[in-house]
């Protein structure tokens, strides 16, 4: 039996890949692929974390810039730094959209 | 001009708390209040006597001869109060001195001031050590995110005639009365406005949820019966079960019938290399449907395949979704809208799923979840979550902030995100119609995609007409496919066809009513503006001196 069993593989060889040896290659690329996968997935989550580290950065830069700047002011500069924010923020926006529907209404 | 009640239940708080919970009321800049503080029999004699001595106009002190919880203590304080509005404040959170003056002038700049029933704030943290931080800056009124938890909590004002009419807290909510309350108050409000600034800061105590979301597990058991009352009231058939973080549920609708749904796949029938494997990215995208036998749906592929196709497209669609695959040829030069409109031409289903073929499907059910949601009347259109190939979200649902962008894109795919929005259900100004499920008659009745966005934006317009009908558009963290764009997917307001896109939505692509005006423009990640992520506040003293708290 051994032999018939060697002579079998000895006549694939000689034939080429079998379907069997098609199934162990697609077996192969399947379980690479997971591999794959799970690696991008490790890597996914460290860039997903790094994603989250950079606005936490940006956070701290910014609340760190606007720190610097208002200590140095005086409480003129600092009430005037209050009220261009106020304008840029709420009145120059309301009154872009207030201007915009007077003139949707007009055409 | 309005009168508010400020209501309060006091059972043995830390007085010093206490106190500043009272002195914050005092010092309200609005004349127009009252506050009813609801003694619950404390066993602590420092509370009686504080309350005694500290007799202030305008504050009413009721003591109740026995303990009876929270829900039986803040009922004869709502059943003692007289203005207009009731306002809810617990006995450890601060108000701002301007907290009253700002809901007023809320209440008054509406359109209707006597329509608005129910005004709320943000809120940010108060430290142990005195500071505040963390502000939650949170949307506008968002009923599907109530559902899921209570993302509005505190400073909320509501019209006491509509309290009265719900039948203010209910017994057998203990912990969780403000959420049924705002639940059953959200079913009947004619008006809610949204106040996006800080009137109250929300004191992080050891017992406090603020502090640790884990330790009232009773009260997470009552916010699940109160919001299954809530579902049978409006009529969705849904379980209500413990979500995948603490304060927030899952909300489990059962599909009405057996609704068919048209997943419209526009395809040039291109291959492309995922996790090493070379795919036929249209074959995959319906095989991972085919293979998900969990939904109670019907699916019918409509695929809208540029010609001359590949024979080998056809054949393997047909293998894998055999009658249920209906080909619609496409000959004219490539148009995404044009493709879509011609797919819903050809479909058959009262609902549609647009989805885009370099993807597959990531979580079972996920159709039925939108189905689900699509079949409330008022949903015009349900997105879903989106990972790339890594995991990573792609799309967390649209955002309109001076930018065209996607909530949250690059974060982890699991990431709750910040104050859970990532993992609950919630309204959207936008989805992407890379998965989007709707109704047929909305997609109708809003002239399908248009035509003048052939290649980009078309699904930004198709949400805002939508919306404009009146619709809401709702995310869900519960239905998800993988999805294997290019990471670099991002639209600046910028380009060949964002003229259209100016030219008729110029307002609502700098107003977002889910986002917030205290984050960052230009930002779809929640960073806040200068000055406002809850790093400590600068105090300039009258003297001149400044405190750095």
């Amino acid at each position: 039996m051994p032999t018939a069993d060697d002579e079998l593989d000895r006549l694939r060889s000689l034939v080429g890949p079998s379907e069997v040896a098609y199934a162990q290659l697609d077996d192969d690329l399947r379980v690479a692929s997971q591999q794959l996968r799970d690696e991008a997935l490790v890597t996914g989550r460290l860039r997903g974390e790094l994603t989250e580290m950079s606005l936490q950065l940006a956070r701290a830069r910014q609340d760190q810039d606007t720190m610097q700047r208002r200590q140095g002011m005086g409480p003129a500069a600092y009430l005037a730094d209050l009220g261009r924010e106020y304008w840029h923020e709420a009145i120059r926006p309301s009154a872009g959209r207030l201007v915009r529907r007077v003139g949707l209404r007009r055409r | 001009m309005p009168t508010f009640s400020v209501v309060t239940a006091v059972y043995d708080p830390v007085v010093a708390d206490l106190r500043a919970c009272l002195d914050s009321v005092d010092a309200q800049t609005w004349d127009s209040w009252q506050h009813v503080v609801v003694d619950d029999a404390s066993t602590d004699p420092a509370v009686a006597e504080l309350l005694a001595a500290d007799r202030v106009p305008g504050r009413r002190v009721v003591r109740r001869a026995v303990n009876g919880g929270i829900v039986a203590a803040g009922a004869d304080a709502i059943a003692a109060a007289t203005g207009d509005f009731v306002v809810l404040l617990d006995h450890d959170d601060v108000l701002v001195p301007e907290a009253l003056e700002r809901l007023a002038a809320a209440i008054e700049g509406a359109d209707d001031p006597e329509s608005v029933d129910v005004v709320y704030s943000d809120h940010d943290l108060l430290r142990p050590d005195g500071r505040t931080t963390s502000p939650v800056y949170k949307p506008d009124w968002s009923p599907e995110r109530l559902r899921n938890h209570n993302y509005i909590t505190h400073l909320v004002a509501i019209r006491r005639t509509l309290v009265d009419e719900v039948g203010g807290y209910r017994a057998g909510f203990d912990g969780a009365q403000d959420h049924d309350l705002l639940l059953r108050v959200g079913e009947r409000a004619r008006t809610i406005v949204h106040l996006p600034e800080v009137l109250l800061h929300w004191r992080q105590s050891p017992a406090s949820v603020s502090t640790d979301t884990g330790l009232k597990p009773d009260a997470y058991e009552a916010g699940r019966r109160a919001i299954a009352d809530h579902l049978a009231r409006i009529g969705v058939d849904a379980a209500v079960a413990p979500g995948s973080f603490d304060g927030i549920s899952r909300i489990r609708r059962r599909v009405s019938g057996t609704p068919t749904v048209s997943v419209v796949i526009p395809t040039g029938g291109s291959t492309g290399r995922v996790w090493g494997r070379t795919r036929r990215f249209v074959h995959e995208a319906v095989a991972s449907l085919v293979g998900d036998r969990s939904g109670a749906s019907r699916l019918e592929f409509v695929v809208v395949s540029d010609e001359p196709a590949d024979p080998v497209v056809e054949r393997g669609l047909r293998s894998i979704a055999g009658d249920a695959l209906v080909m619609v040829p496409y000959a004219r030069p490539f148009d995404f809208s044009d493709k879509i409109n011609a797919g819903v031409a050809a479909a058959s289903g009262e609902f549609e799923l647009l989805l885009n073929d370099d993807t597959e499907l990531h979580t079972p059910g996920s159709i039925d979840e939108m189905v689900g949601l699509a079949q409330q009347a008022d949903v015009g259109m349900v997105g879903a979550k989106l990972l790339y190939g890594d995991g990573t979200l792609q799309h967390g649902g649209h955002v309109y902030n001076t930018t065209i962008s996607h909530a949250m894109l690059g974060w982890p795919g699991d990431h709750p995100g910040p104050n859970r929005l990532l993992a609950v259900e919630r309204e959207c100004s936008g989805v992407t119609a890379a998965a989007a499920l709707l109704r047929r008659d909305v997609f109708d009745a809003v002239g399908g995609m248009s035509l003048e966005l052939p290649r980009n934006y078309n699904d930004v317009d198709l949400s805002l007409k939508i919306r404009r009908s009146g619709y809401r558009i709702v995310w869900t963290p519960h239905a998800c496919w993988w999805h294997f764009e290019g990471r670099s997917f991002e639209h600046p307001i910028d380009g060949d066809e964002i003229a259209v896109v100016e030219r008729d939505w110029h307002d609502e692509l700098r107003h977002d009513p889910y986002y917030n005006p205290n984050l960052a423009p230009g930002r779809t990640d929640w960073l806040e503006r200068p000055g406002r992520s809850g790093a400590p506040p600068y105090e300039l003293l009258p003297d001149g001196t400044k405190v750095w708290a």
